[in-house]
């Protein structure tokens, strides 16, 4: 048996998780449905729009993918960051400080070729991201203040100085929006139409997921990345074999915020081509909701992002085609795949107990596994 | 001199819904439940408030409502939470993207528009003057003695400190904590309705702007107690009515421009925080399941 296989390599653990997200996003979906259904709306055909708005056609598959792009770079921030015991709220921040750099880049050297200009905005947008996120870092080494209220006050400067930026010194006067002069075409990175329709999915998904392979690796096959886990998850073990918890804890924190850094590339340097105010648009808070879901690992996030990209376009055409629907929605949606996720210990518990071979459930699950394998399974 | 007394009533009026957040964050944090929902509990009392102050006319209900979806939605964190055995600052973070996506969703059900409510006449507005100030400061002698001397306060401060010391006397620990999460709801759902009723004639999209957040700022500096939390909540607004005043105003010849002033608040806090050598220490007990 193929199937049964496949499970012999799985332990009961692995399904206990599997099921209580499983449970867990059940709930958040009903939740969701059930807010729309007390608007007044028809709960399957909101589903059925939102279905076909994400994955519909090309095009929307093209939207999504786009909008999932910076939610990969801001979920791998995210989960950086909280794989080594940190919570990196303050994405938006840099990802707003990281884009806007990028941005002045294109627009102060318009002339330098792209085999130039791609890796030099990259790495400056996530120096940048990186500067912004050693604030809180130096606040969480040195003053013992929690890096969840650091960052957010940072985001709240970052909104400032961005728009000050964005209106006052890099200003396009020609404009009747609020946005910045365009980058020269060396720093423009190309669409993929053969991929996206019509929508504006450019080249930056690709760079995304060499970074998720790239994070892959660095998370699961070097020391480095060994002891970066080690701090997060058993600091006492890390400090005594020698690892210096704040030490990787400074570095996760401004590796995070150089991947947030790098979240505006889709938007600015694969879409407008210049800055907009509020161009980050969330996408640093939704990278919370990504990070969770996709269970801190890197490939776990693209996932996630694909998911939540998909929800966005969603949620958009649900704006457009019901009455007293407003692409708000697609906020609740997120709010409750967290709320799962964070239920996730109960859920564990409760499903631990139901599958426990003391039960009959648990008895008949384990005698399935075990028939073949009789070490398996455990 | 008359700029002067303008600029300490403006601090004054700011400095009252920053007051009743940062109180009712202390008592939840002192209870061990970590509370960055503060900003959450804000907008929705500030949105409940100028609903119903918009659909009856009358302040008087807007406030009741603004101050009952406070503790309603201090319950609902407090409660699942605790019995979700969550990551306090998880459901925190999520509680306020709900709150994000929830109130347009209403609005624009309710109202047919998905930021904000419409504009209150002055029927339905509070005339308080600087009289939420003085509540404030009220609060803040009481809750301190509170805090120190009755036996609701020890209860709190043991859920926070050690719950095992709650449970061998036959309290519940958790229900310390979600009564003291309800208390907090309302007095942030305080400060909610004079953001939307006594500062400003009805909801606008993201009207708390961060207050929560700052109200938790002055809960850490402070350390965790009512006196210099108070004092960190005049600061913060010291530096918010400055900004305001500065607002379309040129320092030395040289305008300077709104975005960047906006940030003085935050930049003053964060100042603040850096210049706090002595570490502080939060309740042993926070942002631990029980």
């Amino acid at each position: 048996m193929k199937l049964r296989n496949l499970f012999g390599s799985w332990n009961v653990q692995n399904l206990v998780k599997l099921m209580a997200l499983g449970c867990g996003l059940l709930l958040a979906l009903i939740a969701v449905l059930g807010l729309a259904m007390a608007l007044g709306e028809d709960a399957l055909e909101v589903a059925r729009i939102i279905w076909l708005g994400a994955w519909g056609s090309t095009t929307a598959l093209g939207y999504s993918l786009y909008y999932a792009t910076p939610l990969v770079f801001t979920g791998l921030a995210v989960a950086w960051a909280m794989r080594v015991g940190l919570f990196n709220i303050g994405a938006e921040g840099q990802m707003t400080m990281g884009g806007i750099a990028m941005v002045a880049l294109g627009i102060l050297l318009p002339e330098l070729p792209s085999i130039v200009a791609w890796p030099l905005t990259l790495l400056l947008g996530a120096l940048v991201g990186a500067a912004w996120a050693a604030v809180p870092a130096w606040f969480k080494v040195r003053r013992g203040t929690h890096e969840v209220l650091v960052c957010i006050l940072m985001n709240f400067v970052a909104y400032g100085v961005g728009g000050f930026l964005i209106l006052h010194v890099f200003r396009n006067p020609e404009s009747q929006n609020p946005e910045t002069l365009a980058i020269g075409s060396g720093f423009q990175w190309p669409q993929l139409a053969w991929m996206g329709g019509q929508s504006p999915l450019n080249a930056t998904l690709g760079l995304a997921i060499v970074i998720v392979l790239l994070l892959s690796w660095l998370s699961g096959r070097t020391r480095f990345g060994l002891h970066q886990r080690w701090v997060g998850g058993a600091a006492e073990f890390a400090e005594r074999s020698g690892v210096s918890p704040t030490r990787h804890q400074v570095l996760a924190m401004l590796i995070s915020g150089a991947l947030a850094g790098m979240a505006g590339s889709s938007i600015l340097l694969g879409y407008l081509h210049k800055a907009r105010e509020g161009f980050a648009g969330g996408a640093g808070f939704i990278g919370i909701a990504v990070a969770l879901l996709g269970g801190l690992r890197p490939w776990g996030v693209l996932a996630a992002a694909i998911l939540f990209g998909g929800l966005q376009k969603g949620a958009i055409d649900l704006d457009l085609d019901t009455e007293k629907i407003s692409r708000d929605l697609a906020t609740v949606m997120q709010a409750m795949v967290v709320v799962a996720v964070a239920a996730l210990p109960l859920l564990n518990e409760f499903w631990t107990k139901r599958l426990d071979p003391s039960t009959s459930w648990g008895r008949r699950l384990h005698r399935w596994l075990e028939r073949d394998h009789p070490q398996g399974g455990r | 001199m008359d700029w002067l007394i303008a600029y300490i009533e403006s601090v004054m009026r700011l400095a009252a819904p920053l007051m009743f957040a940062a109180m009712g964050g202390l008592i939840s944090e002192r209870a061990g439940l970590a509370n960055i929902a503060l900003e959450g509990k804000l907008l929705v009392s500030a949105f409940a408030a100028a609903a119903v102050a918009a659909s009856t006319g009358s302040a008087e209900w807007g406030l009741v409502a603004g101050v009952v979806a406070g503790a309603m939605s201090g319950w609902i964190f407090g409660a699942s939470t605790v019995w979700l055995k969550a990551d306090h600052i998880v459901m925190g973070t999520a509680f306020n993207l709900l709150v994000v996506g929830v109130i347009p969703t209403l609005g624009k059900a309710w109202f047919g528009s998905s930021g904000s409510t419409p504009a209150l006449g002055t029927e339905a507005r509070l005339q308080a003057g600087v009289g939420f100030f003085i509540a404030g400061v009220a609060l803040v002698l009481i809750l301190n003695e509170a805090l120190r001397r009755t036996r609701w306060g020890l209860r709190v401060h043991s859920a926070g400190e050690s719950p095992n010391a709650l449970l061998v006397q036959g309290v519940s620990p958790r229900r310390v904590r979600i009564g003291a999460a309800c208390v907090a709801g309302a007095l942030a759902g305080l400060g909610g309705v004079i953001l939307s009723l006594v500062q400003g004639s009805g909801y606008v999209r993201d009207m708390a702007g961060g207050r929560g957040y700052l109200a938790l700022a002055a809960i850490i500096f402070g350390a965790w107690k009512p006196y210099p939390t108070l004092a960190a909540c005049l600061i913060f607004a010291a530096a918010d009515s400055a900004q305001m005043l500065l607002q379309g105003k040129s320092v030395f010849d040289i305008s300077v421009p709104a975005s960047l002033i906006q940030t003085l608040p935050f930049i003053a806090t964060l100042t603040i925080l850096a210049l706090r050598r002595k570490r502080v220490s939060a309740p042993r007990a926070i942002n631990q399941p029980l």
